[in-house]
């Protein structure tokens, strides 16, 4: 148990110097220890951290309350810093959208290179629901997950005729029909001009927008954000567990490995297929719903075909289908390029050279996916 | 909507289609014979432009006149071979290194290749960022066919792919290597077992493919005047549009394909008010409705399972 907290003290520390430190040479110095460390022990400690995996494996529960009391802290430990309470808050809500991604394109492999779409529909839907027609953000919020489930599905129809290759066609396609959309209904969207001026979600008569003040310390108003999307972010990281665990998570990757075979076993395609678009674009919606209400302001240039391929990026780096490294890859490749923010045109450049890399060198990714252990006991009720 | 815009259009739509068609011949030769899709196929396209660009200011600065015949075969000389070598080089280091992974790896893999090779232009050739002029390779009056008017590179670009496509098919049907390619595409285990060297074979294809597509990029710079590191992306998309709307591993498929695409677009621009902000959702659309109903595409073989 005592191994489970040091581990995750040591991972939080790490994060927290990543944070704090600033100077290039430094980061790359950073990165380069880190990478020679993970390097160490994937080749030299595989029994330790197998080891570590099984204690992780069968304290869930505690080790995720630990780690969330610990990103609880958080704001407080960066002392409210409203830069990096941003680049925080950014990275939180690019993680959701990987997740969502993952179970698309990790778990079901159902390529989709227009993930931004669902985003950029949740962040209008929320937009457009609070600027034009007065209604609550907490009304809002939920109905745009709700629209980027139609929409998923609705997307999921032609996939269940085409498939592979035809399939990412389609999914760029769908990206920049809904891009195209945004841009030209100017009377709804707002056009190129985007929806400016969309009212901050108020809890409580806690207007967001104002700083949160805990009485011994006043934050800025990001920490509100912060505390938003964290409890968002726990009870998908919890719905995307459970899904991926389930009978349905299970047929997801049987669909992936072989549809053939899958459909020979009963499996009903159509419906897994609809279901995993469907489910896996909640969280996209998700994200661009609390987008809109923190940021204020949308355009149809934010949702553009490279954060898609930003967002695969980072399943890619953390491994497909595996939950932490979609989590890891979206923190680290989100507060990564921050660093080398004198360095921002080679933003882009970077991700494309991490997708080659990763593929080349590092199939599985960062965290890679591990399939499940089946308990004895489990093992006797199935 | 007179008959001299009628066939003016007519000459646009055609050049762009024959454009499109050029890369969505690369597209389904690679499907057809490697099995891949490789996303950084509109790279190569860009890079034939900048190829292009660049050299002919190079050649200009030789003391090479505008406009001479040689000027213009060493320029096509110039993006044949970088063509040739970016096909060489994606096949040998991306490619093939992914050949036991999954599809989904591979076409991901050419997609972050294409993302490295564009922002390479953009950040590496002076002023990259933005839109660049296309150099005027052949000066010319424009023709008059009937009170329209074609300029004539439209006209040069609808010849010389016509000479590439026509190339590419005598190849193909008529001499060895051709022969092996299409063995290839057929049955890849009774390729090998009849001696046919199935990597050179893979090289091979890749690069007939981007020296089309480089020679399309080409054609591009002449047409429009204007270049861009970002224009391989709707290059890309466009062209894996027609191929797929042709039936993917279907050569003569993809040429139909891409006529169609280009003579829907531009037929989308001129008749439809406010089309040309729409342009690219109807083609796209058109190509998501033409999957559903026929997933192997209008000409593709009927898709079935390999077990």
């Amino acid at each position: 148990m005592s191994q489970i907290f040091l581990s995750e003290i040591i991972l939080y520390v790490l994060f927290l110097a990543f944070i704090i430190i600033e100077e290039p040479p430094l980061v790359a110095a950073y990165i380069i220890a880190v990478a020679a460390a993970i390097f160490y022990l994937r080749r030299k400690k595989k029994d330790k951290l197998a080891e570590l995996e099984r204690l992780y494996a069968d304290n869930l529960p505690k080790a995720g309350l630990f780690m969330a009391v610990l990103a609880l802290a958080f704001p407080f430990l960066i002392g409210g810093d409203a830069y990096w309470m941003q680049v925080i808050n950014f990275a939180m809500m690019n993680a959701m959208m990987a997740l969502g991604l993952n179970l698309m394109t990790g778990r079901a492999g159902l390529i989709c290179l227009g993930y931004a779409a669902f985003e950029a529909i949740g962040a209008y839907t929320v937009g457009i629901l609070t600027l034009k027609m007065g209604i609550s953000f907490w009304v809002a919020f939920p109905l745009g997950g709700l629209f980027a489930f139609f929409v998923g599905i609705l997307l999921g129809l032609p996939a269940l005729r085409v498939k592979g290759h035809y399939l990412a066609l389609v999914t760029i396609a769908f990206g920049l029909i809904v891009q195209e959309i945004a841009l030209n209904a100017e009377s709804v969207t707002g056009g190129t001009n985007g929806l400016i001026d969309i009212p901050s979600p108020v809890l409580f008569s806690h207007d967001f927008a104002t700083s949160l003040d805990f009485g011994f310390i006043s934050m800025n108003y990001l920490a509100n954000f912060y505390y938003l999307i964290l409890a968002v972010l726990i009870i998908s990281v919890m719905a995307i567990y459970c899904l991926s665990n389930s009978f349905f998570g299970l047929s997801l990757n049987a669909m992936r490995d072989d549809q053939l075979a899958a459909q020979c076993y009963g499996m009903n395609l159509t419906r897994y297929k609809l279901y995993a678009f469907a489910i896996g674009a909640i969280f996209g919606g998700l994200a661009g719903g609390i987008y809109a209400g923190m940021i204020n302001f949308i355009a149809p240039e934010n949702f553009g075909y490279g954060l898609s391929i930003i967002i695969i990026s980072m399943i890619i780096l953390g491994g497909l289908d595996s939950i932490p490294g979609a989590i890891a890859g979206a923190l680290f490749l989100t507060v990564f390029p921050e660093k080398f923010r004198a360095f921002e045109d080679y933003r882009i450049f970077f991700y494309g050279l991490i997708i080659v890399f990763c593929l080349l060198f590092m199939r599985d990714g960062v965290l890679p996916f591990k399939y499940r252990i089946f308990k004895a006991k489990e093992a006797e009720k199935v | 909507m007179t008959g001299a815009v009628l066939t003016q259009q007519f000459f646009n739509a055609l050049s762009l289609g024959v454009m499109y068609a050029l890369i969505a011949v690369g597209f389904t030769l690679f499907f057809g014979v490697i099995e891949v899709v490789n996303f950084a196929h509109g790279e190569v396209f860009m890079l034939g432009a900048f190829a292009a660009m660049i050299a002919s200011g190079v050649f200009v600065s030789c003391g090479l006149t505008q406009g001479s015949l040689l000027f213009i075969l060493l320029i096509l000389a110039v993006v044949i071979i970088i063509g040739a070598l970016f096909g060489a080089v994606l096949e040998k280091y991306i490619v093939s290194p992914m050949r036991d992974a999954p599809d989904i790896m591979t076409l991901l893999i050419t997609l972050g290749a294409s993302i490295v090779v564009r922002e390479a232009v953009m950040l590496f050739v002076p002023d990259g960022r933005n839109p660049q002029t296309f150099p005027v390779l052949v000066e010319m009056d424009t023709i008059h066919f009937g009170g329209a008017l074609v300029k004539p590179e439209t006209l040069l670009c609808i010849v010389l792919s016509i000479i590439m496509i026509a190339g590419m098919h005598r190849f193909i049907q008529n001499t060895t290597y051709g022969r092996y390619i299409r063995a290839t595409a057929q049955d890849r285990g009774a390729a090998m077992m009849m001696g046919i060297d199935v990597k050179k074979i893979f090289i091979f294809t890749l690069i007939i493919g981007s020296i089309l597509g480089s020679v399309a990029g080409l054609m591009n710079g002449m047409t429009y005047n204007i270049i861009k590191f970002n224009m391989g992306f709707a290059a890309s998309i466009k062209g894996f549009a027609a191929a797929v709307v042709g039936g993917l591993g279907n050569i003569y498929g993809a040429i139909i394909g891409g006529l169609l695409l280009g003579f829907m677009e531009i037929f989308t621009v001129s008749f439809i008010t406010d089309g040309s902000s729409y342009q690219d959702m109807i083609s796209f659309i058109i190509v998501i409705i033409c999957l559903v109903f026929r997933p192997a595409g209008l000409f593709g073989e009927k898709a079935y399972e390999k077990v």
